[in-house]
């Protein structure tokens, strides 16, 4: 009540601010009137009882103005006042403002722009109902179970970050169905697999899907509604329940062009034919939200859908046919009402703890404490998290310094301007102005400048994640589906971030413009002033923070050095092939059907038909390719030699000529020939070609040609080497040569390398055709070329290289701008000096020594704390690197050298003009 | 100096325009002349912190101003205490008396 009553009459006295004066007046003058009544009935005259009781009370004037004050809008009025001062100076001078609102708005726009990835990619909170009641099964343990075979999807990072010991998100369908009979602690547990490969045929050309098999309530434990038709139930996953698919809503705009039709539609996936019962809502792209799912299916169709998600494993697949010793299934569950995490987490660890440890399965040991813990789904779901933290802190740092450089630079800017502004100052302190209510008013003015600043940086902000997430999503790094835009959180970043820099930049100058000697302020022509003790504080303080813009240039440009000339050996890694004119593309005919010894024949009759297209030079397949990321590790052993351990390493099945085609060179021995292609299947013999680290490894001196090697892979094939082949990086480039195996590939899925005289990409048409002859139900998926496939295994590295030094070479010019400021004040401050010492005979080069060596001085200072700077924190760079010292002198001594040029170009101009100073018109100059 | 007018003790100027109003409403000069006579010339508030206590008070809704003509036949505001403004002195007042004696018994000790 008295709050809305105080509202009311402060309000009345802003806005109707002549009457409430009106009133004041009236009444205080009364007083005084009453008071000298009272005086007069003394006996005098009524002039001088006025003059006594405004001595003894306060003048009228005084009196208003201490009532005035008491008010809150008082406090209003003064800052509106201050406002409206501080857009009037700085309307008077337009060059000042406009280049501190543009630095400025870089600097802000630079950190809105990376802010507003952050937001998407790390702020947002989960695409399902309230996240925080979702949680994610996790097993911990001090030993991994004993199992037949495990699946893992999704990332799953530790509840206790820092814990000793395994832990793992999968568990087995017999286990999740017991978790889904929990129903006092969970109102819905759902179980979901993924990376299901699908070749969907019914929409137009055969392709190649991401899907994930979920359970009948996996959309109903998430809270997630659909779009068009409806989501998956739970009578959707029975055995006897005819196949259906839900789509995401992204490929259904991609796909089905949005068209509400295609639910009802029937589909083939992987021949089996499938009803699109509806699409999921828009704002869910999966569970995950870095993930692009296309559709899902319930887990019961995957028998008959003929999913062979663990076919490299000892043949046994992860469907509901498993048993409880493979572990496959991803499994959340939304808590029930009133129940917390705790209570929910004892009634699930009881029924881990008693399947697990049961002795007919003994999948732990007691001693190994296994243990379930429920994670909240927003900490466990992390697979953004840890796929751009990295990147974006370092941006996010990057732009920090750019910000910061920025602020020094304004600052310096203001400095300049209120050292001109003494006069004013002291003026105005003369009358009467309180200290604080000057520092107030400089402050509001730098506040009104990184205000403007933040206003046009989020014009500066838009545009630049515009470019970024493009540029992003063509190197498909960015998920398409994850909207980057100036949402509230942005804007209220930027606003704190313009607030923050207003004070930061502000107060140097305010705490200045307080500290003023009146007496010589006044006394003293503004120039004269340049010769006092007062210029030398000023130039102290100015040179601070020249000195600091070009240490924080220094630092941003050595890590953005650093992480160039990573990507520069990155790129000249020689990966011991040729990857020029290599068309890639991955072809998986088992999922339609083909037994092993099919696919080989269709792939034989590929090869024939795709080298016989005009251009292409020689064509092979194999089941991984080279610099992808992936590979098939198998334990071997060797025969003959003593010890009995087995061995490991990376293993490649390769297609007939392989070798050729991928310019792998053979370096003893032989490669493999057609023969050795049509052995038979359980051929008691099987050649095998290693590469040199493989005989380093494990023959050392002895000559491994006709030496035999046996267990490789599950079924132990035993193999004679007779071949040995160059040295090539296999996971990425980053990875070592390391040890491998070579094998005669058997059909099943595969990526085929197709080398080409020219440009790669221009045979695709006649591949994609020779295909479809073969069999039109078969589509053709990644296909890419090498040289795409390895850029693409950079772009992380090239995001971060050509943005931080984008934003390093902008600390470096707003630097080089501070710099100039100052050199260019001291000129023009110098004007006199220069023309008394050119009068006295000084040449020009001395002049222009005069003005260099102080720019080379300060740059030379900042330059060396930047370095020291940088020596300190590059470290936190290193796991990034490759091939480069996070202290590399090459790189310090590059980015030195750059801040010279750039240095002496800046001091160069104001030099120049010094130079051209006329002594006579120096001298006339007061 | 006998006439010399002391301060009001800080915080204390609220308290004493509230009581004087208890008695009667008045206007701001009968306020201070109301607190001059009872403190026997010790407190005599100047304009400002009068009717800035006054503009505090009826922000805070302790007491209702009205203008109202004088008996000299002029115009001047008249300040009421409000039911608000009669607890709140209320209060004041026994605090005011406990801590005074409180300290008054801190200085007497010895």
């Amino acid at each position: 009540m008295s709050l809305l009553r105080n509202l009311g009459s402060g309000l009345r006295s802003l806005f109707r601010k002549e009457q409430v004066n009106r009133e004041l007046d009236e009444e205080l003058g009364e007083y005084l009137r009453m008071s000298a009544d009272e005086k007069m009935k003394q006996g005098i005259s009524r002039k001088e009882a006025l003059r006594a009781v405004r001595l003894e009370r306060g003048s009228l004037e005084a009196s208003k103005e201490i009532v005035r004050s008491g008010g809150w809008e008082f406090f209003v009025e003064t800052c509106w006042h201050d406002l409206r001062f501080a857009a009037r100076m700085l309307r008077k001078s337009p060059g000042f403002t406009c280049v501190a609102v543009l630095t400025l708005a870089l600097g802000i726009g630079a950190n809105s722009a990376i802010f507003s990835l952050i937001d998407a990619a790390l702020l947002r909170s989960l695409p399902v109902r309230d996240p925080q009641r979702l949680v994610v099964f996790q097993w911990t343990a001090h030993k991994s179970p004993y199992l037949k075979g495990h699946y893992s999807y999704m990332s799953c990072p530790a509840k206790d970050e820092g814990a000793s010991g395994e832990h793992g998100c999968w568990f087995s369908y017999p286990m999740f169905q017991q978790f889904h009979s929990t129903q006092e602690a969970f109102s819905t547990v759902a179980a979901l697999c993924g990376n299901v490969g699908l070749n969907l045929r019914g929409n137009g050309p055969v392709t190649f899907v991401q899907g994930e098999m979920v359970s009948g309530d996996f959309f109903d434990t998430l809270g997630v509604g659909a779009a068009v038709g409806r989501t998956l139930v739970p009578s959707d996953d029975t055995p006897d329940a005819s196949p259906v698919a839900v789509l995401s809503y992204g490929y259904w705009q991609s796909a089905f062009g949005g068209d509400p039709a295609a639910v009802g539609k029937t589909v083939w996936l992987n021949n089996v034919p499938v009803t699109i019962m509806g699409v999921a809502a828009k704002g869910f792209p999966s569970l995950d939200p870095g993930r692009v799912i296309s559709l899902w299916i319930p887990l019961s169709v995957s028998p008959q859908i003929g999913l062979d998600l663990f076919g490299n494993v000892s043949g046994d697949h992860p469907s509901l046919k498993a048993g409880d010793d493979i572990w496959w299934v991803y499994v959340v569950a939304r808590l029930k009402e009133g129940m917390s995490i705790e209570q929910a987490q004892a009634a699930a660890n009881a029924l881990f703890h008693n399947d697990v440890l049961d002795k007919s399965k003994e999948f732990f040991k007691t001693e190994d404490a296994p243990r379930l813990v429920l994670m909240p789904a927003p900490q466990a779901i992390s697979g953004l998290r840890e796929q751009f933290s990295t990147p974006l802190t370092i941006l996010m740092t990057a732009v920090g310094m750019v910000l910061l450089v920025a602020c020094a630079n304004v600052a310096g800017l203001m400095l300049a301007r209120s050292a001109t502004r003494q006069r004013e100052l002291a003026v105005r302190l003369a009358l009467g102005a309180g200290r604080t209510r000057i520092a107030c008013q400089l402050l509001t003015e730098s506040l009104l400048l990184s205000l403007a600043g933040g206003a046009s940086g989020i014009l500066f902000a838009y545009w630049s994640v515009q470019s970024l997430v493009a540029f992003m999503s063509r190197g498909g790094v960015w998920p398409s589906h994850l909207t980057v835009h100036l949402d509230a959180r942005v804007l209220v970043f930027t606003l704190a971030a313009s607030i923050l820099t207003g004070i930061l930049f502000g107060l140097a100058p305010a705490f200045r413009g307080t500290r003023l000697d009146l007496t010589p302020a006044l006394k003293d022509s503004t120039s004269a002033l340049a010769t006092g003790e007062s210029r030398r504080r000023w130039l102290n303080l100015g040179s601070g923070l020249v000195i600091a813009q070009v240490a924080l240039a220094i630092l941003a440009l050595s890590g953005a050095g650093l992480l160039v000339r990573t990507l520069e050996n990155l790129k000249s890694v020689n990966p011991g092939f040729d990857t020029r004119n290599i068309l890639l593309f991955r072809m998986e005919p088992a999922l339609n059907g083909y037994t092993g010894e099919r696919s080989k024949n269709l792939y034989s009759e590929m090869l024939a038909r795709i080298e016989a297209i005009p251009g292409v030079l020689s064509a092979s397949y194999s089941f991984d390719d080279l610099l992808s990321g992936n590979a098939w590790t198998t334990s071997f052993g060797i025969e003959g030699q003593a010890r009995s351990t087995t061995l490991s390493t990376l293993g490649l099945q390769a297609g007939p000529k392989y070798f050729e085609t991928m310019g792998i060179p053979l370096m003893t021995g032989r490669l493999f020939t057609s023969q050795d292609y049509s052995l038979p299947q359980d051929s008691q013999w099987q050649p095998a070609v290693i590469n040199e680290a493989f005989a380093r490894s494990f023959f050392k001196d002895q000559n491994p040609l006709g030496r035999h090697i046996a267990g490789v892979g599950h079924q132990g094939t035993s193999h004679e080497i007779v071949g040995i082949v160059g040295d090539t990086k296999f996971l990425n480039v980053r990875s070592e040569m390391a040890p491998t195996l070579f094998v005669p590939a058997r059909g099943g899925e595969a990526v085929f390398e197709v080398r080409t005289a020219a440009n790669p990409r221009t045979i695709i048409p006649a591949v994609r055709n020779i295909v479809s002859q073969l069999d039109s139900s078969l589509p053709l998926f990644s296909v890419r070329t090498e040289t795409e496939q390895i850029d693409r295994s950079f772009f992380q590295e090239r995001l971060i290289a050509r943005a931080s030094s984008f934003f390093g070479a902008l600390s470096l010019l707003l630097a080089c701008i501070g710099l100039y400021g100052l050199l260019s004040y001291e000129v023009s401050r110098k004007t006199r000096e220069i023309g008394i010492r050119m009068a006295l005979g000084a040449r020009s080069s001395d002049v222009l020594r005069l003005i260099i060596r102080q720019g080379v001085e300060l740059s030379a200072v900042g330059a060396a704390l930047g370095i020291l700077g940088a020596l300190g924190s590059t470290r936190y760079l290193a796991s990034l690197l490759y091939g480069v010292r996070p202290y590399d002198p090459v790189t310090f001594g590059a980015v030195a050298l750059l801040l010279a040029l750039v240095a002496l170009a800046a001091c160069y101009i104001p030099a120049r003009r010094a130079m051209c100073v006329d002594p006579m018109v120096a001298l006339r100059h007061e | 100096m006998p006439d010399k007018s002391s301060d009001v003790v800080q915080g204390t100027l609220d308290m004493l325009v509230l009581k004087t109003l208890a008695l009667e409403p008045m206007h701001g000069y009968g306020i201070s002349v109301r607190i001059e006579q009872m403190s026997k010339g010790v407190f005599r508030p100047n304009a400002g912190s009068l009717f800035l206590a006054i503009q505090r008070l009826q922000r805070d809704g302790l007491i209702d101003g009205e203008w109202k003509a004088t008996e000299n036949n002029r115009r001047a505001r008249y300040y009421v205490l409000t039911k608000k403004g009669r607890q709140r002195l209320s209060s004041e007042t026994r605090e005011w008396g406990r801590q005074a004696a409180a300290i008054a018994r801190i200085l007497e000790a010895s």
